[in-house]
C-alpha cells in the first residue's frame, strides 16, 4: 500500500527535450529498500512524474532528489543543446 | 581519432577531462573542501557537484579547443564511489549524450585511475598499488583481469589520513593529506605507532583510534609536536603499504610498481616506493597529482579504449544489445547506438579489450624530480584489460559484506598463495630489504624460493 503520492506534470519546449531529461534521470533506480516507487512518462512534451511512498518524510526526500536532478538535466540542455 | 569527454565525480571532487587518443587535450577540476574539521558529505558533495559542473564542461570544451561535434563519445564514472555524487555526474552525462547524439560509456572508477596511470607513465605490466581516500589496494594483472593482491580491512589509508588531519585540525583546503605531507617535512622524533600488516592485507583503524587517542594527550603535555605524529603516521602507513607492495610484486615477479589514486602522488611514499623498487631491481611509475588524484581525464582515457573495442564487438554481433535498447532505438530522435548506451552496459567476462597504442609519453610538471622515476614508453604492446571485472562494483565501499563477496573469488586463491603462513619454508640466508630510516621504513622480508610461487 502505498497511501503517499504526489502526481507532477512539467511543460517542455520539445517532446524531444522531454524524453532526453526523463531517460537521463530515471535510469537510476530508487533504493530498494527506501520502499520508494516513481513512474515517468513522457506526453506530447509534458513530462509526468509520479513517485509515491508509505512515508511522508521518504516521499518528501526522493521528490526533491528528483527535482533536482531534473532541474540539473534542464541547465544542461539550456547550456549545450545546439538544435534549438 | 577518437575524441571522448569524462566526467567524474564519485568523491568530492567533480572533473572533466577531453582526451584524444590518450592525448589530453583538457582537464579541469574542482575539489569541493568541507569545513576545518569535517569530513564532506554526500548532500553537500552532490550540491557542489551540480553546481559546478556546467561550467566545468564549458571550460573543458574551450580549453581543449574543440568543437562540440568533434566529441565521439561521453564517459562518466560508474562507480564505486558515494551514490548522490554520482548520480549527479551521470545525470549531466546522459544528457549530453543524448543531446550531442553520441554514444555514452560508463567506466568503472578503479579501473579508470590503473589505466590512466599506464597510461602517463608507459608502465607495461606493474603491479599496481591503489592508495586514495576510498580504496587502498595492491592490484596485479593475472589471468586476463586485475586481480587484488591485498587491500585495507577496514578503512582505506587517505581516510585514515583525512581523519587524523581533523584530529589536529589542519585545513581541508587543497586537501588534508597534502598538508600532513607538508607538516612531517618539519617532523624530528619518531613516535612508535601500531603497525598492522596480516599477510597480504592492511589495517588502519586501530593505528587511527590510537593516535587520535594518545595524540591529544602528547600534544597537551608537550611531548610532541604536530609534525612529529605526522611524520611518525606517514612513516608507518607507508612503510605497511610498501611492504605488502613488495610482497606482492615477490609473488608476481613484476619489475614495475606503479601507484595511483589521491595519496599517491604523497612524495615521501613515491620516494619510499623508489627504494623499495630499486633494491629490487625493479622500477616505480608515478604521476604527479594532475593524475594521481581523482580527474576526468582518466574517464575519457579509459572510455575511449572501451569505446574503440566496443564498437567492433557491437558491429560483430559478440555483445547483443538489451530488448529496452532496440525499444529505443526505434524513437526517431535517437539512433540505435547511443540511446543503447543509456541502460548501463553489462560485458561478457571473457572479454578482452586491447587498448589503443600510445601516441604521446606526458611530461609532468616537476620535471625533473619526477624524470626518474618515469620510464620510457614501451613499444606499444597487447595488453588485455577488463573494466567490469575489477573489484567491487558500484557499491558502497567497506562494508565488510560487500567486500567479503566482492573479493571473496580472488582473496581465496590469492590468500592460499600468498599468505606466507602457507608457503614452504623461505631460505633463511637470502634477506633482501634493510632496515632502513631508524628501523621504520620496512621490516625485512625474506625473498621467497621460486617454487613457492605459483603465478
Amino acid at each position: 500500500m502505498t497511501p503517499y503520492c504526489c502526481n507532477i506534470s512539467i511543460p517542455f519546449p520539445s517532446e524531444r527535450l522531454a524524453t532526453i531529461a526523463m531517460r537521463s534521470v530515471s535510469a537510476d533506480k530508487e533504493p530498494r529498500k527506501s520502499g520508494v516507487t516513481r513512474d515517468m512518462k513522457v506526453c506530447g512534451g509534458v513530462l509526468h512524474v509520479s513517485v509515491s511512498s508509505s512515508e511522508l518524510r521518504v516521499l518528501r526526500v526522493s521528490l526533491g532528489s528528483v527535482l533536482e536532478l531534473l532541474k540539473l538535466s534542464c541547465d544542461t540542455m539550456d547550456m549545450f543543446d545546439e538544435k534549438s | 581519432m577518437v575524441i571522448s569527454i569524462g566526467l567524474e565525480g564519485s568523491a568530492n571532487k567533480i572533473g572533466v577531462g577531453i582526451v584524444r587518443d590518450g592525448e589530453v587535450l583538457s582537464n579541469p577540476r574542482h575539489t569541493y573542501c568541507a569545513p576545518t574539521g569535517h569530513g564532506f558529505l554526500p548532500r553537500h558533495t552532490a550540491q557542489h557537484h551540480r553546481d559546478h559542473v556546467l561550467k566545468l564542461v564549458k571550460q573543458a570544451i574551450e580549453e581543449a579547443g574543440v568543437s562540440v561535434s568533434a566529441i565521439d563519445c561521453v564517459s562518466y564514472t560508474k562507480g564505486p564511489g558515494m551514490g548522490a555524487p554520482l548520480v549527479s555526474t551521470a545525470v549531466v552525462a546522459r544528457t549530453l549524450a543524448q543531446l550531442w547524439n553520441v554514444p555514452l560509456i560508463p567506466v568503472n572508477h578503479c579501473i579508470a585511475h590503473i589505466e590512466m596511470g599506464r597510461q602517463v607513465t608507459g608502465a607495461d605490466n606493474p603491479t599496481v598499488l591503489y592508495v586514495s581516500g576510498g580504496n587502498t589496494q595492491v592490484i596485479s594483472y593475472m589471468n586476463q583481469r586485475y586481480m587484488i593482491f591485498g587491500e585495507t580491512l577496514d578503512i582505506a589509508v587517505g581516510n585514515c589520513l583525512d581523519r587524523f588531519a581533523r584530529v589536529l585540525k589542519l585545513s581541508n583546503d587543497p586537501c588534508p593529506g597534502y598538508n600532513i605531507e607538508q607538516l612531517a617535512k618539519q617532523g624530528e622524533k619518531f613516535i612508535e605507532l601500531p603497525y598492522c600488516v596480516k599477510g597480504m592485507d592492511v589495517s588502519f583503524s586501530g593505528l587511527l583510534s590510537h593516535i587520535e587517542g594518545t595524540a591529544v594527550k602528547m600534544l597537551a603535555a608537550g611531548e610532541c609536536t604536530q609534525a612529529d605524529l605526522c611524520y611518525s603516521l606517514q612513516e608507518t602507513v607507508f612503510a605497511m603499504l610498501v611492504e605488502i607492495t613488495e610482497r606482492a610484486m615477490a609473488h608476481s615477479r613484476s619489475k614495475q610498481v606503479l601507484v595511483v589514486g589521491g595519496v599517491g602522488c604523497n612524495l615521501r611514499l613515491q620516494e619510499m616506493l623508489a627504494i623499495m623498487a630499486q633494491e629490487r631491481g625493479a622500477s616505480l611509475c608515478a604521476t604527479d597529482d594532475r593524475y594521481c588524484i581523482d580527474n576526468g581525464a582518466m574517464i575519457a582515457h579509459t572510455g575511449n579504449l572501451i569505446g574503440s573495442e566496443l564498437t567492433k564487438f557491437i558491429s560483430h554481433g559478440v555483445i547483443r544489445r538489451k530488448t529496452s535498447m532496440r525499444k529505443h532505438a526505434s524513437q526517431p530522435a535517437i539512433s540505435t547506438q547511443d540511446a543503447a548506451v543509456l541502460t548501463p552496459l553489462s560485458f561478457s567476462r571473457s572479454m578482452e579489450f586491447i587498448p589503443a597504442p600510445r601516441v604521446k609519453s606526458y611530461t609532468t610538471k616537476n620535471e625533473v624530480s619526477m624524470e626518474q622515476f618515469i620510464l620510457p614508453p614501451p613499444a606499444p604492446v597487447r595488453l588485455t584489460l577488463l573494466p567490469t571485472t575489477l573489484v567491487r562494483e558500484n557499491r558502497q565501499s567497506f562494508t565488510s559484506v560487500t567486500r567479503k563477496r566482492i573479493s571473496r573469488g580472488c582473496q581465496s586463491f590469492v590468500r592460499k598463495m600468498c599468505h606466507p603462513r602457507s608457503l614452504p619454508d623461505p631460505p633463511k640466508t637470502r634477506i633482501t630489504s634493510a632496515t632502513l630510516n631508524n628501523g621504520t621504513f620496512r621490516r625485512s622480508l625474506p625473498e621467497l624460493s621460486s617454487n613457492s610461487v605459483l603465478i
